[in-house]
């Protein structure tokens, strides 16, 4: 059954909307930055749409953000199978968790600017430096999500299964996955703006037209109305991805019961 | 004796205090008030398109040999680059900036910065391919084809438009993105890296290495650069101020390219005064190099023999909104170039164009 309070996110999206845009007013009139180099909301909407070369603007915009949602997609999968696959195995062998998880803490720490050219030295600069610097955003904090939720099987839960002759691999299946499907929800909806971080510092070392590279460009140019734009649409997206995980997740979880993701 | 102690420190804060609201008092009007001096046009601050080395030399003199002074300029400040100077110089946060036609064009097109270049130290500008001749070899555009070429995302626009003034698509082409390190080149990573003849060209060939250059300026994308640019305003407002700048600039600069004596001046200043705290330190057989190189291909012309440094004949404008069309930057000469104050200047002291 679907619930009302299943569409909280719409809600929530609105306000947010609501909230970024009233803060980008006031961050542009109090800060006192020079109009020359600031935009407005209404500016941005007359570049990409009422503009006489809007037909064009739009298309340079929307094309950078295709690739760039291209990239985001390839680290947000990428990232999240390496997660869950990695907290599954951490799961079932123990040993491997108390080796591994210090060090993917730690790793954690390391800014991905920082590793960024030791990437690009491994990787090249095409699909997979993006596909490993986004995935490398999303990786680790997933991980320490997913592989918490699937510990927290309650030792009596684990003991129904096997007395009734189940598995490990059963306790996994059945119990484990069901009762961290709250935390790997949590590990989608942090991923969304994580994968975009990561595709866009990615950009930066790669060739191909993305918001990455045309935020840079098009600062050596002076092109503001284009700069903002990008910001724009780039923030939409990652807001719009955001709400469409928690959609995703409260549709789910009312499945399992009007307690799943709060126990 | 403690109080007083104590009574004395109270004192001295807020004499600290006065004194500090003071000084910001005095830096709030510093916009407002630059002629304050009876027959001087206030302080003077410069943004540079680079780090103070030698690329710098005729301001390094101006400055050392008091030609602001003598213009009437008060206390001068120079701040280093690489930034954006457009909006630096369009904010007000100096007076005057040194940049290249193509930069100071797209910020007035795209962003309607209101700004014009009055003056130009380099005639030609310095934007070359430069290659190593055991590697890449790039001696026309057509060498291009098939290589793999370091571009800094500033330069990416400027690179594109150098293809498609000599035919080639960009397709044929490998861009790889790359700062301002020579390295990759060194390395043998990349074939041709985009560098100023001045510069990255003469730094690598210091090193030991057989350089290769294709300036851009001979290929198809002439434009002037070190170019003096500032706003409507301070042309409107405060035209002095812009003929003395450009008396004082135009001095520094016969002196710098002086001859040996001239380059060598220049590039002592760079190294021990002026670009003193840079890391890694400048080498002086390099920035003297730099300096004369300059001098010699840049700076002085023909035209400049005849008509006086940092002029720009009619000729030079037309070839620079020929190369700005290439890049993609649409603009009239009224809209970019206003020469009126430094033929003024050259008017009222003939002997600056000597």
């Amino acid at each position: 059954m679907i619930r009302l309070s299943t569409f909280r996110p719409l809600m929530n999206l609105v306000f947010v909307l609501a909230a970024t845009v009233g803060a980008w007013y006031a961050l542009v009139s109090w800060t006192g930055v020079s109009e020359l180099t600031t935009r407005l909301p209404q500016d941005v909407v007359a570049y990409l749409f009422t503009a006489d070369e809007a037909g064009e603007n739009r298309s340079a915009v929307l094309g950078a953000l295709a690739q760039t949602c291209l990239d985001a997609g390839i680290g947000f999968v990428a990232g999240l199978t390496a997660a869950t696959l990695l907290a599954t195995v951490m799961v079932l062998f123990g040993g491997i968790e108390a080796a591994t998880m210090p060090v993917v803490m730690i790793l954690r720490t390391v800014p991905l600017v920082a590793l960024a050219p030791v990437i690009t030295l491994l990787f090249g600069n095409g699909f997979w430096c993006v596909a490993v610097m986004s995935g490398i955003v999303v990786l680790f904090p997933a991980l320490v999500t997913i592989s918490f939720g699937l510990r927290s099987v309650t030792p009596q839960m684990h003991d129904v299964v096997s007395v009734y002759g189940g598995s490990t691999w059963d306790v996994l299946r059945r119990v484990a996955f069901p009762t961290a499907l709250p935390s790997i929800f949590a590990a989608i909806r942090i991923s969304v703006p994580g994968a975009i971080t990561g595709a866009l510092i990615a950009e930066y070392f790669t060739t191909t037209d993305s918001v990455g590279k045309a935020v840079n460009t098009s600062l050596a140019l002076y092109q503001y109305d284009q700069l903002w734009s990008l910001i724009v649409v780039v923030t939409l997206v990652s807001v719009l991805g955001y709400s469409l995980a928690q959609l995703a997740e409260n549709v789910v979880l009312a499945r399992y019961g009007k307690d799943a993701g709060r126990a | 004796m403690k109080t007083s102690f104590r009574h004395g420190r109270g004192v001295r804060v807020a004499a600290v205090l006065a004194a500090a609201a003071l000084t910001l008092a005095a830096c709030g009007s510093d916009s407002s008030d630059d002629t304050e001096s009876e027959d001087g046009v206030g302080d003077l601050t410069v943004q540079f398109s680079w780090i103070k080395n030698a690329e710098f030399a005729g301001e390094f003199i101006a400055d050392d040999k008091g030609y602001y002074a003598d213009a009437g300029f008060g206390k001068v400040n120079f701040l280093a680059g690489p930034v954006a100077q457009e909006e630096i110089v369009a904010t007000g946060k100096a007076d005057f900036g040194l940049s290249n036609a193509v930069s100071t064009a797209a910020a007035i097109v795209n962003s309607k910065f209101p700004l014009k270049i009055v003056g130009t130290t380099y005639q030609k500008n310095p934007f070359s391919i430069l290659s190593l001749a055991d590697k890449g070899n790039i001696k026309t555009p057509q060498d291009l084809i098939g290589k793999k070429i370091g571009v800094q995302d500033p330069n990416l626009s400027l690179f594109k438009a150098l293809l498609a003034a000599n035919g080639i698509d960009e397709d044929e082409v490998e861009i790889v993105p790359n700062g301002f390190d020579v390295a990759p080149l060194e390395d043998k990573q990349i074939d041709g890296l985009v560098a100023y003849i001045t510069n990255e060209s003469l730094l690598v060939k210091g090193h030991g290495f057989d350089t290769v250059d294709l300036p851009f300026a001979d290929n198809g994308l002439p434009f002037v650069a070190e170019s003096v640019m500032t706003t409507d305003d301070m042309i409107k407002d405060n035209p002095e101020k812009v003929k003395a700048f450009l008396e004082a600039e135009i001095k520094g600069w016969k002196d710098a390219c002086d001859g040996d004596a001239g380059y060598e001046e220049g590039a002592k200043l760079a190294v021990d005064t002026y670009g003193k705290d840079i890391d890694p330190p400048l080498e002086l057989d390099k920035e003297i190099a730099q300096a004369k190189q300059q001098c010699e291909t840049l700076v002085n012309t023909d035209e400049t023999a005849e008509n006086g440094l940092f002029t720009i004949s009619d000729q030079m404008i037309e070839d620079n909104l020929t190369s700005l069309k290439a890049a993609g930057i649409d603009i009239t000469a009224d809209q970019l170039f206003d020469l009126s104050l430094l033929d003024e200047l050259l008017k009222e002291k003939p002997e600056l164009a000597e």
